[in-house]
């Protein structure tokens, strides 16, 4: 991480300063509105359960983004996706409590669980860090797929509740999706905003740095973690009272490695970043529904044209075009 | 009682030797020069006044307590600032946010009127002041490294070869600079430098390392005219 930040100046320059913040919150508050309308124009089942998914990806991958912005990528959030929703689904299902009863249950257990392995597993970084991410991340499928009396095997749980009569239709879950979505990425963009936001920056640069100019690091960490996987929770409660069925194949690797993909296609540097992700993935496989065999190699190629030419994610467009309209002779001066 | 004081402290990274029964004492409002070639153990030695680098034999006193069970961070909130060699700034942020994350582990005191101390000693700093901290030039980074670690309000601050790829005439201003704001705040240093000369030049006492020991002490100005430390470090 430390590395391409060096590497690549254009990055550093995309960062929220205060003046910009404004002009973010007002944009952001312009498109949530957009989005709030755009599919009740539309009108169509379809496209609510699309903008749902988008919500729930927005979720995932901004909260994702927060703990890949301290200079660690996890590869096991969609875990924590799942222990939210199975949780959740059990509180309800099984003790009887109503759907924020499972949500507060599904946030706080993820969050939990993070707040266990944090400390010890964030002491590694950089490809350690990815690699024991993605063993826990195993781990939690694999007692997804093994507890049977919890989770329902790999037949998964069904038969789990809206969260009321009314929501069971996409058109009034869309509303709670988006509130949900907005508040989380509300969150995550005045964490990383506040000061805490700019010691996470100066943690992605050196840690050691951190540490010597008197910023507890792993506290610091830590703390972003849990934060990040009690949202990954909370994405995971909606999700299985959304879908209203759950099954291990819904939290695996592979949805792990889709929020991460998110963050670098979009890019990884501001918040925008993933929010773009999540469009981008979840509408992309809906257009190339008619070539479900050509829909991997066309994001492997995707993926593969964005690191090259895009190292800051298509929130580096702005840039990449400013680069090239300003000639040669006048560059140094950038 | 001392500032801060090591006695008998041995780092080892592995089976490597960073340090061995390595004791200096550092009093109140005093520069020490820590001398050596290449690997001698100077950094080291910081590392292991930051609780960065272990050692399981020794121990290292501030004001007479212990720090060394502590963790870096709290080091620092003790009031020993530290400026690495190397990686010196947060190169993607700019130089008011690298002064403000340094400001962090100061207790009490008001901002502004530290910020605005820093700019005294360093007004280039202040003309940069919304800049990138990695379009500095190396002088100006390590001006950025020294007032970050002067918003904590140290008493102790350590710098680790501050003279390191930088043009001389950049090297005597920082040395000004340094022993203005020595004299200012009344504090403690530890200047570990391979650049003997000017090391000894604006410190009280110096230090000699050799291979993880201390060798030779003394005040600054004897040490310079030793004939070993001058055929050694000198090149007279």
């Amino acid at each position: 991480m430390n590395s391409t930040a060096e590497t690549v100046p254009v990055i550093s320059k995309v960062r929220l300063g205060r003046s910009t913040s404004s002009a973010l919150i007002g944009g952001g508050i312009a498109i949530v509105a957009a989005l709030a309308i755009m599919p009740y124009l539309l009108d169509e089942r379809f496209f609510y359960h699309i903008a749902i998914l988008v919500c729930f990806a927005a979720i995932g991958a901004s909260s994702l983004h927060l703990i890949i912005r301290t200079g660690h990528v996890s590869l096991c959030h969609a875990a924590f996706i799942g222990v939210g929703a199975y949780v959740s689904a059990n509180v309800v299902m099984k003790l009887g409590f109503p759907f924020v009863g499972g949500l507060v249950a599904g946030t706080l257990a993820a969050a939990g669980l993070g707040l266990m392995i944090g400390p010890v597993i964030l002491r590694l970084t950089g490809k350690y860090f990815v690699l024991i991410t993605f063993l826990f991340g195993e781990i939690l499928r694999m007692v997804f797929v093994d507890w049977q009396s919890i989770t329902g095997g790999a037949n998964g749980l069904s038969g789990i509740p809206a969260p009321a009569p009314v929501f069971a239709e996409p058109k009034y879950f869309y509303a709670l999706a988006l509130l949900a979505a907005t508040a989380c990425v509300a969150v995550c963009g005045r964490i990383l905003s506040s000061e805490t936001g700019r010691f996470v920056n100066a943690i992605r640069e050196s840690e050691q740095l951190t540490e010597c100019v008197g910023v507890p690091v792993i506290r610091t960490k830590v703390m972003i973690f849990v934060i990040a996987c009690g949202f990954a929770g909370f994405a995971g409660a909606l999700i299985a009272h959304y879908a209203r069925y759950i099954s291990p194949p819904n939290f695996g690797p592979l949805e792990s490695l889709n929020l991460v993909i998110m963050n670098v296609i979009g890019g990884m540097q501001t918040l925008v970043g993933p929010l773009l992700g999540a469009i981008f993935l979840v509408l992309v496989p809906e257009f190339l529904r008619g070539y479900v065999q050509l829909q991997h190699i066309m994001f492997g190629v995707i993926l593969i044209l964005v690191m090259a030419f895009l190292p800051a994610g298509v929130v580096g467009v702005k840039d990449w075009v400013a680069r090239r309209m300003i000639p040669h002779d006048r560059r140094g001066e950038q | 009682m001392s500032k801060l004081e090591l006695r008998n402290v041995g780092v080892r990274y592995g089976n490597i030797v960073g340090t061995q029964e390595l004791s200096l004492r550092l009093e109140s409002a005093q520069t020490v020069a820590l001398v050596g070639s290449n690997g001698a153990g100077k950094s080291s030695t910081l590392k292991a006044i930051m609780g960065l680098a272990k050692y399981p034999v020794g121990d290292i006193l501030l004001a007479g307590k212990s720090i060394k069970q502590m963790p870096a961070f709290e080091i620092v909130r003790a009031g020993i600032g530290y400026s690495p060699e190397g990686r010196r700034v947060f190169g993607g942020m700019s130089v008011l946010e690298n002064l403000k994350v340094g400001a962090y582990s100061r207790k009490g005191g008001e901002f502004e009127a530290d910020l605005q101390r820093v700019f005294g000693y360093f007004p280039r700093l202040k003309e940069r002041a919304s800049q990138r901290a990695g379009s500095l030039s190396g002088g100006e980074q390590q001006m950025l490294a020294i007032g970050r670690a002067l918003m904590a309000r140290p008493s102790v601050f350590l710098l680790d070869e501050p003279s390191l790829g930088l043009a001389p005439v950049i090297v005597e201003r920082i040395g000004d600079v340094l022993q203005e704001i020595q004299r200012a705040e009344q504090l403690s240093i530890i200047l570990a430098e391979q650049n003997a000369a000017w090391a000894l030049s604006i410190a009280d006492q110096a230090v000699i390392v050799e291979l993880g020991r201390v060798t030779m002490t003394g005040p600054a100005a004897e040490i310079a005219e030793d004939p070993r430390v001058q055929r050694a470090y000198l090149g007279i």
